[in-house]
């Protein structure tokens, strides 16, 4: 579905909170898709200015933290890009 | 169920159980424990045993517990056998020698362990990760009733199979064909320890990675083992051989990880911060409607010093199923994937299986109760 081309690594995040975390003023960014899933929750951690952040894919799971980004875009993005769910408090255990 | 399913769940592996020598607080000398555990089941599932044992002899305090494999401190969060076929197969230990400790966790290496509810955390969202791959959502897996998520953890702690397969028919998780025509995806979980022999010393010889493979070529024939292999391979070779010492891979679920504070420590410290740039030298306007969209650029510090070989990743990477295999490193893996099925260092369940197989039919039969089918390749030479 996603075919990435191989000139752009770039996959594009988009952050839905849930519970009550808050909505980020920036909820979209553009990413190197070799990035580790890793990255992105460090990113989160600071917006939020949380040292705890609860990291979600399809309002279900937490994939591992080292898996590429790439991957997990190609595996679970919808419409080209990859929604990630943060919360502040275990949501979807 | 299938007699390959019933023998692949009645595996154990005998276990030698050791207190770490410097967690005695007593003059009494502490047993050599022997234990046999299911394959798939999870080594922290010996503790409570083990603990009645040795509890008398620790000191007073909180026991955390941990096992230690030659200097190596074991993941909890990976199936036990999956473990074993990981860093003890290929010298064929047995019994598999192990420490306990109940101290000093070495939480730079490990994830926090919260105990077992961490565990059955870590495989409830490894079970739903599966369950978005075959039918597309978990939604089946979050609604089960407490009661009933609890009786899947206690089969799959005490590697019973029947009631569990019950359960699973009851979730309907096998794969099926997904929206939009794509063939149905097999969720694999695939380690490629570089460098055979001796014993591990840290994961940074291990790469890991989970994802969907298809189980349907394009012609409607079935996805053998080796079509599913040989792209991941040239990617997992290409990777650790380029400038990515990141390969060093920890699975271990973000939620878990975030929720231990010092955490970055886990995660390869060498990738540079986060840090929104404004540059827009990258920006394409005509095709991504950034609108209030930050680029996220890699700091310095995580900038590929390998490029040449990003892009054979690049481009095997986009073969998420098989055909394009990255050119350099086709024949490579090809090779690669042979010897060590010749040399049984690729390892599902602890057995070879012909590269032939289907990969569907080696998920049905041989998949871990998280529903991935995982798969342990030992790459060196």
């Amino acid at each position: 579905m996603s075919e990435t081309p191989a000139a752009d690594t770039k996959v594009v995040i988009f952050f839905k909170q849930t519970g009550d975390a808050p909505i980020l003023k920036q909820n979209k960014v553009k990413i190197d898709g070799q990035e580790r899933f890793s990255k992105l929750v460090d990113f989160l951690r600071k917006k939020l200015g949380r040292d705890q952040v609860f990291v979600y894919l399809k309002e279900a799971f937490s994939p591992a933290l080292d898996e590429r980004i790439a991957v997990l875009h190609e595996a679970f993005g919808v419409d080209g890009r990859l929604v990630v769910n943060y919360a502040l408090t275990p949501a979807w255990g | 169920m299938t007699d390959i399913a019933e023998q692949c769940w009645r595996a154990a592996i005998p276990v030698q159980l050791r207190l770490a020598e410097n967690e005695v607080s007593s003059l009494e000398h502490p047993p050599v424990l022997y234990f046999l555990v299911p394959r798939q089941s999870y080594l922290h599932s010996l503790v409570p045993r083990a603990l009645q044992m040795l509890e008398h002899l620790l000191p007073p305090g909180d026991h955390v517990p941990w096992f230690e494999h030659a200097h190596l401190p074991l993941k909890w969060g990976v199936p036990a056998g999956v473990l074993y076929d990981l860093v003890a197969a290929p010298s064929a230990e047995l019994p598999w020698r192990l420490t306990i400790h109940f101290r000093s966790y070495p939480d730079r290496l490990l994830a926090a362990y919260g105990g077992e509810a961490a565990l059955r955390a870590s495989f409830f969202t490894s079970l739903k990760e599966a369950a978005c791959i075959c039918r597309g959502s978990a939604q089946r897996v979050m609604e089960m009733a407490a009661g009933a998520q609890e009786d899947l953890w206690r089969q799959v702690v005490s590697s019973s199979l029947q009631p569990y397969s019950q359960v699973m028919a009851s979730l309907q998780l096998a794969p099926v064909a997904q929206r939009g025509g794509r063939p149905p995806a097999i969720p694999i979980r695939l380690y490629v320890r570089q460098g055979v022999g001796g014993y591990l010393s840290s994961y940074e010889d291990i790469s890991v990675t989970s994802r969907p493979v298809e189980a349907l070529a394009a012609d409607g024939s079935a996805v053998t083992l080796r079509q599913a292999l040989l792209p991941l391979l040239a990617e997992c070779v290409t990777g650790s051989r380029g400038a990515d010492s990141t390969a060093a891979s920890l699975t271990v679920p973000a939620t878990l990880l975030a929720a231990s504070s010092g955490s970055t420590t886990l995660v390869g410290n060498d990738r540079g911060s986060l840090e929104a740039a404004t540059a827009s030298s990258d920006a394409k306007p005509a095709a991504e409607p950034e609108v209030g969209a930050a680029l996220v650029e890699a700091g310095s510090g995580a900038a590929e010093s390998g490029d040449a070989s990003s892009p054979a990743r690049d481009s095997t990477s986009n073969a998420a199923g098989h055909d394009e295999t990255g050119v350099g490193g086709a024949t490579e893996s090809t090779c690669l994937l042979e010897a060590s099925v010749a040399q049984r260092r690729l390892l599902v369940a602890g057995t070879t299986p012909p590269l032939d197989a289907p990969l569907a039919w080696l998920h049905a039969q041989l998949h871990a109760p998280d529903f991935f089918l995982y798969i342990v390749l030992h790459a060196g030479r």
